[in-house]
């Protein structure tokens, strides 16, 4: 049993010099080096500060901590950035208006925010399979979140769709709570590192489907079988399962600024090398930003380098 | 049993909870079971480290339970009382643990104010043209990270209409029996009830945490519908 008093904190102004939005490692990063640069970095988030590190029950890639649970290395880093004098908002951001060189932020509740300088950070949503009745079996056996939703399916029969490295990683969380888990990839080998794969593959309760994709998703009230298509002969099997698990990527979160900045074709932010957008004080780091490798580690990178060049370009 | 709360967390409770201005009392309504003894520790616990929150609990067998129409085989279910001992239509049932701890901690404070409401005034008058009994059941796991959002916009509205909703935190693990009645696999996801008669009739549910606006809308369509 674990206790969370994180989501709390209140904002005490209406304007701020660095405004970051997004509280995930990107976020979070820059707002440690704004505030070391001597400004005052307000972050908003919309859940939960660490952002989707909380949904990774291990991270083993971070240089210096071997194996850290997200959720800890999430209340850390925040921890950090509170220590250094960040403020946390706990609120979406719904727009962002321009008028000269201020920026101003408004919030779900309507509540303006302005500031410099903008910082986003705010991520990437899982993305859809795009199977026939996925959207009708979301949360009646169809979900993103294994550390949300797993518990539902205690010793029954689960499928994972997805290749790489989160598609493998939660199928093995998911393998100690489920009877058997069956990973359906649309390729005859996985994506994931070969440290998940030596991992993955000496358990014995995981079996997997090659070459295959999810093409329809069936049941009652809730799933009962998918129908699985074998891509190299184009035949196709229904099977039983009670649910289905889908870790096919990421879709960058920019609803609230796509109208603004340039987007590359997926839509994700296109920056320069200082992590500066098409706007000039609008940066973009982490996920959300147009980047070959996504990971913990290139996220701080990212923020490090944005609150850096705006702390010497804009406040100088 | 253990104490729940480390000695870091203690302080970082009693820090947060100093800004509460008023008295909370919290009720909590025990059964025969470990998750009641639980929960009512966890409480005890914060009313020893802050003497703005007070505890008080009853066997489920009490009468007390039915003032606050506490169903007999719901336990544990906690009340929170205002500042001014008033009952807002704040509950929860099972361990507000993990994630929720968050959203309990954010209740005290709102509470403490005399249930201060932070929805925008558009949506907070929205919410007072409610005009039948409505209950919102917010269906949770400690581990979900965006379940305190869905749980807060629930409480918050009954903080802003406690003539007439009533909104419940539902920890599915716990009830296991509740979350297969309302065919819940994923959390979290919000049940919206409109009284009929003598019984609760659902009338729209959904998934997920919804921003401010979308989720007054939402829940004004369901009620709206009967």
């Amino acid at each position: 049993m674990f206790f969370d008093i994180s989501g709390i904190s209140k904002r005490s102004s209406q304007q701020y010099d660095i405004v970051i939005i997004g509280g995930g490692p990107a976020g979070i990063s820059a707002a440690i080096y704004a505030s070391q640069g001597g400004l005052k970095p307000l972050l908003i988030e919309k859940t939960i500060e660490g952002g989707q590190m909380n949904l990774t029950q291990s991270i083993e890639n971070y240089p210096g901590i071997l194996s850290i649970d997200g959720t800890v290395l999430s209340k850390d880093m925040a921890a950090h950035a509170r220590a250094f004098g960040t403020e946390f908002e706990f609120s979406q951001v719904k727009e962002i208006l321009l008028e000269g060189d201020t920026k101003t932020v408004i919030l779900e509740s309507a509540e303006k925010i302005t500031a410099k300088v903008i910082i986003v950070a705010s991520g990437a949503n899982p993305r859809f399979l795009g199977a026939k009745n996925e959207q009708k079996y979301i949360s009646k056996g169809v979900s993103y979140c294994a550390s949300c939703d797993g518990h539902f399916f205690k010793n029954k029969k689960i499928a994972v769709v997805g290749g790489g490295n989160t598609a493998v990683q939660e199928s093995i969380f998911l393998s100690k709570i489920a009877q058997e888990v069956v990973l359906i990839h649309r390729r005859d080998k996985l994506r994931a590192d070969k440290i998940y794969q030596d991992r993955i593959f000496t358990i014995s309760n995981i079996r997997y489907l090659w070459d295959s994709q999810v093409v329809e998703i069936n049941g009652d009230t809730n799933v009962e079988s998918l129908m699985i298509k074998n891509v190299k002969d184009q035949s196709v099997i229904s099977e039983r399962f009670d649910g289905v698990f889908i870790f096919v990527g990421a879709a960058p979160s920019t609803s609230f600024i796509k109208e603004i900045v340039k987007l590359d074709q997926e839509g994700y932010i296109i920056t320069d090398e200082n992590m500066e957008s098409s706007v000039s004080g609008i940066y973009a780091v982490g996920d959300v930003r147009h980047k070959e490798l996504r990971q913990i580690v290139t996220a701080v990178a990212d923020g490090a380098i944005a609150a850096a060049h705006a702390v010497r370009k804009y406040f100088a | 049993m253990d104490r729940l709360l480390d000695k870091k967390t203690s302080e970082q409770v009693g820090e947060l909870l100093n800004k509460m201005t008023g008295k909370v009392e919290i009720i909590v309504f025990k059964g025969n079971n470990e998750f009641s003894a639980v929960a009512e520790q966890l409480f005890t616990e914060i009313s020893q480290i802050t003497d703005k929150v007070k505890v008080i609990s009853y066997d489920i067998t009490s009468p007390v339970s039915d003032e606050f129409e506490i169903d007999k085989l719901l336990t544990p279910a906690s009340v929170m009382l205002d500042s001014q001992g008033n009952d807002r239509g704040v509950r929860f049932y099972g361990i507000p643990s993990g994630h929720e701890f968050s959203t309990l901690l954010q209740d005290l404070l709102a509470m403490s104010k005399n249930g201060e409401v932070e929805f925008s005034q558009k949506n907070i008058d929205r919410i007072k043209t409610i005009d039948k009994k409505v209950r919102i059941r917010v269906f949770v796991t400690p581990t979900c990270p965006y379940c305190p959002k869905a749980v807060i916009s629930a409480h918050q509205t009954a903080m802003a209409n406690s003539e007439m909703v009533v909104a419940e935190m539902f920890e599915a693990n716990e009830f296991g029996n509740e979350s297969q009645k309302y065919n819940v696999s994923s959390v979290p996801h919000t049940i919206i009830e409109v009284k009929e008669n003598d019984g609760w009739v659902k009338t729209g549910e959904f998934i997920g945490a919804y921003p401010e606006d979308n989720y007054i809308s939402e829940l004004m369509q369901a009620i709206d519908t009967k």
